[in-house]
Parts: C-alpha cells; structure tokens; sequence
C-alpha cells in the first residue's frame, strides 16, 4: 500500500509534536517549563536523539539495499563494537579528564569505530570486490571480537563499571558542556552529509536490488557504491555510537516499517527512514526520561519495543506469504 | 557491429572459450547455440563485460571501440543484457522495475521524465505486460518476470541486446512473441540482437545468423540454411537429428 | 587528642603483636553479617582480605603479619601493595588464592558472592562483613578484633570513631536545617552518576552535615538526569571522579545558573579514598566534607 504524499502531511505537524513531546518530558516536571537552564539541557538532548534515529534509520536501510539483504542493520559492520570499545576504553583510562575531557570519550570512539570499519573492509575485500557474503561475515568477527574486549574491559572496571553498561546499552544522556557542543554539530554535518549523499544515490541503490550483474549492466559501479555506501554507513554508526552509546533495533525495524507504508523505492525510502527514526527515537527517549527519576537508558526502551513490534513484522510478513 | 577476434576465457583451469572469433553487422538476430557447457553463456557474459578481465584474452569491440574502454555508464547506453537468474531482494512493482531501464539516461537525483515513462509504457506493452505494472515483482510467476525483465531491457533502448536464454519460461505464445519483437527490432531500428537458445527450432525460425559451439569453441556459424544440418548438429549434440522444412516459412527445423 | 592516641596505640601494640600468639586449642566463633556462624580452630594467620576497606582496618589493627593476600584496588597503606594481589570479588585469581594456603577469607556485600561457596568447597573459612553503614564499619573492626586476638585495639579504635563523630555531630546539629549546604556528589559524569542517601556516601554527606540533592532517588547509585541537578541549585558540587573538572562543569549548558557554579564552590581532586571507601579512615573524609561544607 503505498500513499505518497499523503504521508508527509501527516508526518509534518506528526514531527512537530513529538519534537515538543521530547523538549516537554523529563523528571523537572512535564511541560516546555519556564526555565531555561532546563530547556538547554533538554534541547541538545532532542536533538541528539533525532540525529541518533536519523542517523541509525538511514544507515540500516542504505545497507539494507548495499547488501540485499532486508535484516542487515548498521551494527553488522563491526564499527558500533569498535566505537562502544574505544568510548569504554576512554572511560577506563579516565582519558575525559581536563578541558579535552568532554571530547576525549566521544574521540576515541569514533576513532575506534573508523579501525573496525578499516578492519572489516580488509578483511571482506574479495580482489577488487565486496561481496556482501564476507563483508557481514567480517562484520560479525570484528564485532565478536571488540565485544570480548570490551568484556575484558568490564572485568578490570571496578568503579566505573556502571557508567561502562550505560554507554553499551545507549543513552541519550550526554551532558553537554559548551566544548562538546562542538561534537554535536560535528555529528550533525556527517549524518546530514552522509544522508544526502545516500539519498542522491537512491535510484542506484535501487539497482542494486536487481542483482549485481544486473546493475552493472545499467551501468553502474557497482564495487565502487558499495564501497561508498559502506563508508557513509559506518561514519554514521561512528558518529552516533560515539554520542549516544549503542541503541539497538532502531536501524533494522525502523526501514521495515517505512517500506511497509512507501515501498522499497530508494528516493522515497531513505527520507521516510529518516523521519521516522528521528521522531521514533525521540519519543522512546520522553518516555524513558519521563518513567522514573533515574536515567533509564533508551537502548532499553528501542528494545523492549523493538521485540514486539518485530513480531509483529514477522506476522505480517508470514500472512502475506513472503 | 560487433567484432570479436580469439576470444579465449578461463575459469581457473578450465579452459570455457577457445579462440572464438565472429563478426555481427547490426540490425540483425544471432542465435547462440550449443549444448550445456559449450560455453554459450560465458560468451555472453564477455559481451556484456562483466567478466574480470584476468581470465580472457583476444579483443572484443563494438563499433570499432574496444569494449574494455567503455564505462559501465557508458556501455549501458549501447547494450542492454538479461541474465538468466533474476533475484529480487525487494518487492518494486513491476512497472517500476522497468523504469530502472532508463536509468542509464538519467543523472542521479533527476526524476524520470514523460518521456522515460512513454518509453517504459510502450515497452510493457511490447512485450505484453503491461497488465502486471502494479503487481510486486516477487509475486509474479516466472514467465511473468521474464517478460518484465526483457521490458526493462527494452526500455533501456540500445543498439545491442543480449539475452541469455529469455524463452525459458515462456510459453508458445510469448516465446513467438518476444522473437517477433527482437526480430522487428532488428529491421525496423537496426538492433543487433544476439540471443542464447536451447530450442534449436525457435533458432531456425527467427534468427538471421547462428553461431554453434561446443567446448568452447566456434565449430560453426553462418545462416540457419548452412548450420542446422545433421552433419554440424549430430558430433555437437551427440545425437542423430533430422531436418525437415517448415512448412510456412521454409525455415530448417530440427527433429531428433 | 592525636597524641593520646598515640600513646594509646603504642601501648596496645605491644598486647597485640606482630606475631600470632602461640597457644592451645582456642575455639573462636563468630556471626558474620550475613548470619553465617564462622569457627576457627586457632587464630588465622594466613588472611586473605577481598575489600580494601578490610585491608585498611587489619593494617589498622596492627595485624598486617596475617595478611598474605590482598586485592589489586588495596592502596593503603601504600605498603600493603606488596602483599600478594589475588584479582578482586569479581575477577577472582583463585589459583593464586589457593596457593597462599589461606586459613581465612574476608570478603563484603549484603548478599552471597560466588566466591564465597568456592571457599567453602576447599573448607577455607569465609567471614563476609557489609559495607553500607558506619554501623557496618564499627562492626566489623570489632569482629575482626575478635578474629585477630586484639579486641582492645579494636575498641580502642571504634571508641576513637565514636569521638570524631561526636565532634562532628555536635558542630552540624549546632546548624537549622534551613542552613546547611545542598550538596551534589558526582560520582560519575557519562552518564551523570549520582548516589542516593542509603548510600555510604549519601551517608557520610549526611553525617558532614550536608543535604544530598539527588537523596531520594531509590536506588543507592543511580544515573540521574542534570536537569535534576539544575532544578535543585546545589550550593556545593564535589566531584568524585577523574572524569571532569571544575572548569568542565561550569561549562555544562543549562548548569551557568546553579549556585555552586556561579560561586565557584566545585571541589575536585579529593582523597576519593577516604570520602567513599567505608573503612577505617572515613572519619578523615567526614573532616574533609565538614571542612568544605562549612568553609568560611
């Protein structure tokens, strides 16, 4: 069922509400509170999550296409193990100390992630081509194997184990100081920059769902894209899991739902993904700040509603016999 | 048109072409035969290229440029292929899967134009599928696909088309039809058509030229006349053949 | 007042010696805070201590001759690192446990830890003592003063505690409530790690004289969310990590107005040691957030 325009309609004033939802929700009391120093806590904090889904939603279903396979999602490609490693690593060092404290954590991170990527691309690079077989087989040896690490890691925290789980279970609780500002934007330019860029390839991804072969004989390059999609992908994760921790399931279920509602069309695809990641986040995140006094961490709450809406997926999938 | 000199290509240490060499003038259906192994399918695909270079020797030009010179964009714009096996990971409609067709006439974030649509239309209508333009395409039958598949081909409105082995889902009436097509494509906008076939007869009724190989080698080609004879077919195919005349066309037809 | 401890101490070291005590057949039982009944033979002289706060009352207690292993965080006295480290509770060596032959584990927590049925198995006596009270402290130097032979220096020891607690309690009670300081204790910066008051640092606020803003959160650490902290306007900030400093904090958006920023009053860099380990020193981490509380 595909209703084109009819969707932005509703996801316009849709958009707006739930940006107002998150900037209202949090445990200084429910409401766009009169106070600014509130207010400049949670606007950045909006924001992230909007990147954050945008981000994670437009990664999953680009490598969705890249891959041809509609269950691949961003944390195939080993780069959220590498980032998750290099945050906790930076924590157990106690590297964020001093002015460049507040950009140590998400730096390492992100530096960690761009190895992995690194790591996976030597490993799954077939001659001159990427064959979509070794590149999530590599993906999962890379992950498995920060994830060890990063249990080692656990093992030696001690005191800082805590705030070790939270960045692995995702948390949109960064604290903002004027510096790390700075990452924010950072990681603004590479979503929206990535973004647009996977969203000018969209006819070719397109093509790629043909088949390879196929594909080229349209006349594309196929190596070539799938490398870029690779790379756009992983700097996305990059940047996200480097702000925000590793928050599951929204870049496998959110491209689900948006082919469910606009079809697999690229063009159209990518922006819906976007959109839906960003506000679908958003509101997981209200609802987590709003729940309990303490900071429950949104990967918990994408999860625990991830599970029954794939489910739910999988019903519809199985009914219409496909 | 399309020129080949010793065409050799190996798969590791097998041996699939052997120093084939052909020349095919434009406007004009080929036929490709052979049994299974004779390597048609890997000519094919040198055609296309999309082989790895590594494996081949000999050259290969079409219009007198090198086909290792093109761009895949810009070979798209001059030959368009269908491959055997066609897997969709998506379900696009069917329609749009011969839109993608155009896609070589396009810049990235330009829409398809009125024009593009027309083509694309015209093409379904070519090759009688037009009714199926909304279905998705994982839900059509075989021979349903194929015909949307060579609707795209269509639609990509080159000078050169291969079609590995594109009657082999069809039924009578869309095999004959589909060969029509390629036929008056060939008279009408000089389209060199060249076509991988099993049915030998379906060769003899519709091509204008045939090349038969076996093991990879070229053992024979030239007019339907010259190759459908008991003395080429029966060493290639091992087997005892008979030609019989068509009794309309007065084509060769094949029966074993 | 430190010179009669002294002058205490050096008299009670020589009635609890270095050496363990020969003697015959003494049978010591005691009930550990987990209800376990605990028998020794004769007094242990092969201790394993698992907490550092533990390994701090032994040396406190003078008993650093019947201490063979330690864990890796035992940093006190500076010394005691050249016991044998045996890992920790939660990445245990326990070959290198095993071999030091020990006679007795001390181990904390107000539940079982695995390693606690480990030691049983190899019927090495294992007495566990919780750490979440002052109460908790008081106790457990006077146990281990009964397992190491010298419970006059343990009481000698608590009875020092009770003192500095007193003096302190005195100098706060003598402030309304309406005066004391509202204190945020960081304990952790991604995410913002607080403590609630039915933790020992939430405690030992308490005790100083300060009122915890993020007291009532239910758990005893929790991550809370800074606009929390905002809303609260905390007069003093104490930062109990390495992970940001004072100029750091007083960047944190949302944070400019809160009082403890605008005044300056954001104390890092503390002996975080004395302030969060529940052993034998804590009186000096009160004196320090006594001290900082009530800062002229």
């Amino acid at each position: 069922m595909r209703r084109d325009i009819k969707v932005w309609y509703y996801l316009a004033p849709a958009s707006l509400l739930t940006i107002l939802l998150g900037l209202a929700s949090g445990p200084a009391g429910f409401g766009l509170l009169n106070d600014p120093q509130v207010m400049a806590i949670r606007l950045p904090r909006v924001l992230l999550g909007m990147l954050a889904g945008a981000g994670l939603a437009s990664s999953g279903a680009a490598l969705q296409a890249a891959l041809g396979n509609p269950l691949a999602e961003p944390y195939l490609l080993g780069v959220s193990g590498g980032a998750a490693f290099g945050a906790a690593l930076a924590l157990l060092l106690g590297l964020s100390a001093g002015v460049s404290g507040a950009l140590g954590l998400p730096l390492f991170s992100l530096a960690f992630g761009l190895l992995a990527l690194y790591v996976v691309y030597s490993l799954s690079k077939v001659g001159s081509r990427l064959p979509a077989e070794t590149v999530i087989l590599s993906g999962i040896i890379v992950n498995a194997f920060f994830s060890a690490l990063i249990m080692l890691l656990l093992a030696l925290a001690g005191r800082q184990l805590q705030e070790m789980i939270y960045l692995l279970m995702g948390n949109l609780g960064m604290i903002f100081g004027a510096q790390s500002l700075y990452l924010l934007w950072g990681c603004a330019a590479i979503i929206v920059l990535c973004t647009g860029y996977l969203w000018s390839q969209g006819r070719n991804l397109d093509l790629l769902s043909l088949g390879e072969l196929p594909a080229q004989s349209l006349g594309l390059k196929v190596e070539k894209l799938k490398l870029r999609i690779l790379v756009a992908s992983a700097l996305m994760v990059a940047a996200v899991v480097s702000l925000a921790g590793v928050i599951g399931f929204v870049g496998l279920v959110v491209p689900h739902l948006a082919r469910m509602i606009a079809g697999p069309k690229n063009s159209r695809l990518l922006p819906l993904s976007v959109v839906l990641g960003a506000n679908l986040l958003v509101l997981a995140d209200a609802l987590a700040r709003t729940i309990a006094p303490q900071e429950i961490p949104v990967g918990v709450i994408t999860s625990l509603l991830g599970v029954p809406f794939f489910i739910y997926l999988l019903r519809r999938k199985k009914r219409s016999g496909l | 048109m399309i020129e080949v000199k010793d065409l050799s290509y190996q798969y590791g240490q097998l041996k699939a072409l052997d120093g084939v060499s052909f020349s095919l003038p434009k406007g004009k259906v080929v036929g490709l035969l052979g049994p299974n192994g004779s390597g048609k399918s890997t000519l094919c695909l040198c055609l296309a290229g999309m082989l790895d270079k590594k494996g081949s020797s000999g050259e290969i030009t079409i219009s007198g440029q090198g086909l290792g010179s093109f761009a895949p964009e810009e070979l798209a714009l001059k030959m368009a292929v269908v491959f055997q096996d066609n897997l969709f990971s998506f379900d696009f409609t069917a329609y749009e899967i011969v839109l993608m067709g155009r896609s070589p006439y396009l810049r990235p974030l330009q829409p398809e134009g009125i024009e593009d649509h027309q083509i694309a239309e015209q093409a379904m209508h070519d090759c009688d599928c037009f009714e199926l333009k909304d279905r998705p395409i994982r839900s059509l039958s075989g021979g349903e696909r194929q015909r949307v598949v060579l609707a795209r081909a269509l639609a990509q409105t080159a000078s050169v088309l291969l079609l590995d082995e594109p009657t082999n889902h069809l039924d009578l009436k869309h095999q004959k039809q589909i060969l029509l097509l390629v036929q008056e494509l060939a008279v009408t906008k000089g389209v060199l058509s060249v076509v991988v076939l099993h049915d030998l007869n379906l060769a003899g009724q519709f091509c204008d030229h045939l090349l038969l190989l076996d093991q990879g080698r070229l053992v024979k080609q030239g007019t339907p006349e010259e190759v459908l004879t008991p003395e080429n077919l029966n060493p290639v195919y091992q087997i005892n053949v008979h030609k019989i005349l068509h009794p309309v066309t007065g084509r060769p037809q094949i029966i074993i | 007042m430190k010179l009669s401890l002294y002058f205490i101490s050096l008299l009670f070291l020589m009635g609890c010696s270095a050496q363990p005590r020969p003697q015959g057949h003494r049978i010591l039982t005691v009930t550990d805070d987990l209800g376990r009944t605990v028998s020794l033979n004769q007094a242990p002289s092969r201790i394993i201590s698992f907490a550092p706060s533990i390994t701090e009352m032994i040396y406190a207690l003078g008993s650093e001759g019947r201490l063979v292993g330690v864990t890796s965080w035992c940093n006190w006295p500076p010394h005691a690192g050249k016991k044998t480290a045996v890992g920790d509770m939660i990445s245990p060596n326990f070959e290198r446990m095993v071999s030091l032959k020990p006679d007795l584990a001390l181990m904390i927590g107000s539940r079982p830890s695995p390693l606690l049925k480990k030691f049983e198995a190899l019927d090495i006596p294992v007495v566990c003592f919780r750490d979440e009270t002052v109460a908790d402290i008081q106790r457990a130097l006077k146990v281990l003063g009964l397992l190491l032979e010298c419970p006059s220096r343990a009481d000698s020891l608590n009875r020092e505690i009770d003192l500095q607690l007193a003096a302190i309690k005195a100098a706060v009670d003598s402030v309304p409530l309406e005066k004391r300081p509202k204190v945020f204790a960081e304990l952790g910066s991604s995410p913002l790690f607080a403590a609630g008051d039915s933790s020992f640092i939430g405690q030992m606020i308490a005790l100083a004289g300060g009122i915890n803003v993020t007291g009532k959160i239910p758990s005893p650490y929790a991550a809370v969310n800074p606009e929390l902290v905002a809303k609260s306007d905390p007069e003093i900030i104490i930062v109990l990590h390495p992970q940001a400093g004072k100029k750091e904090i007083g960047q944190r958006l949302g944070w400019q107005n809160i009082s403890a920023v605008r005044n300056g009053r954001i104390y890092s860099g503390l002996d975080r040691d004395v302030i969060l380990r529940p052993g034998p020193r804590f009186t000096e981490g009160l004196k320090i957030l006594h001290g900082i509380f009530y800062a002229p």
